[in-house]
């Protein structure tokens, strides 16, 4: 779909203002002291990774996205800072502001530095890397069934495990707010 | 032109950012929003991965694999959900029975 979008300008121009806006909300919802606020900042950044993943052709997992991050995750979580909200004291910073920061920065720079440093396209095919490999482009358009095909017989065993997972989270939820009845 | 480098370095921002806020937040809701900007920082770089670097070898047999890396993010999307649910669950829980959801005030599992 994106052979002929992904060196253009405006592709550029857009994952920039999409990477500009999603960092921005990043940062809103690790510094704001009203959690509601802080929440609608991570609907924002929820929606811009969204984008992204539409400009990487995984349009599927962006639908994904929208669905359970922007739809159902924060729906939980503003559910919660409403059951729970601390109105007097808000959501202050601790006292590891400082060394947390450095860390995060440092941690920043490191992976920084080692993938500005890598040549990636020793990696894969020089081909794939602009999107006029042979029939990808079908795969790429047309990746739903694609994707089931591959959960339901190469991923089969970890799909199980994940509806193992999913059931055991939702039995240990329901056991520990139930309460002593 | 956008390459894999430039997702893969905004992956490594909005993984920096939610590392702060997990670090620095009082509030265990707030703490639990930076683990959700970890999960999705991951999930960005590993299809931006699977994009950008699937080999020819994988890929030419069968090109339903060029989308394993959006497989294992959904993997991940499914994983994150869970620990949500919990994490809210435990939260409660806290504050039921402390009254407070500081994560600095938590420690009735201190010896």
């Amino acid at each position: 779909m994106t052979e002929g979008i992904a060196g253009t300008p405006v592709f550029t121009a857009v994952w920039w203002v999409l990477a500009v806006l999603t960092v921005a909300c990043a940062v809103l919802v690790v510094r704001l002291q009203d959690l509601v606020k802080a929440a609608m900042a991570l609907i924002g950044s929820f929606l811009g990774i969204a984008a992204l993943f539409v400009m990487l052709n995984a349009e599927f997992l962006a639908i994904v996205q929208v669905l359970v991050y922007a739809g159902a995750v924060s729906i939980l979580l503003i559910f919660g800072i409403m059951m729970v909200r601390d109105t007097q004291r808000g959501s202050q910073a601790n006292s590891l502001a400082i060394p947390a920061a450095m860390l995060a920065t440092a941690m920043l720079a490191i992976i920084a530095v080692v993938v500005l440093d890598t040549r990636w396209d020793l990696l894969g095919d020089a081909a794939l890397a602009t999107g006029v490999a042979e029939g990808a482009e079908g795969v790429y358009s047309d990746s739903p069934p694609a994707i089931g095909g591959l959960l339901l017989r190469e991923f089969v065993l970890p799909l199980q495990a994940a509806a193992l997972l999913l059931t055991a989270t939702l039995v240990g939820a329901i056991a520990l707010v139930r309460g002593d009845q | 032109m956008i390459g894999l480098d430039h997702f893969l370095v905004l992956s490594a921002v909005l993984f920096s950012i939610g590392l702060y806020g997990a670090l620095t937040r009082k509030n265990a809701i707030a703490v639990l929003m930076s683990i959700e900007l970890l999960f999705n920082a991951v999930n960005v770089a590993v299809v931006a991965m699977a994009r950008y670097t699937t080999p020819v070898a994988l890929a030419a047999e069968r090109l339903e694999t060029l989308l394993t890396g959006q497989v294992f993010a959904l993997f991940i999307v499914t994983v994150a959900a869970a620990e949500v649910a919990l994490g809210l669950a435990i939260v409660i829980m806290m504050y039921r029975n402390t009254g407070s959801v500081h994560v600095d005030e938590a420690s009735s599992m201190r010896r």
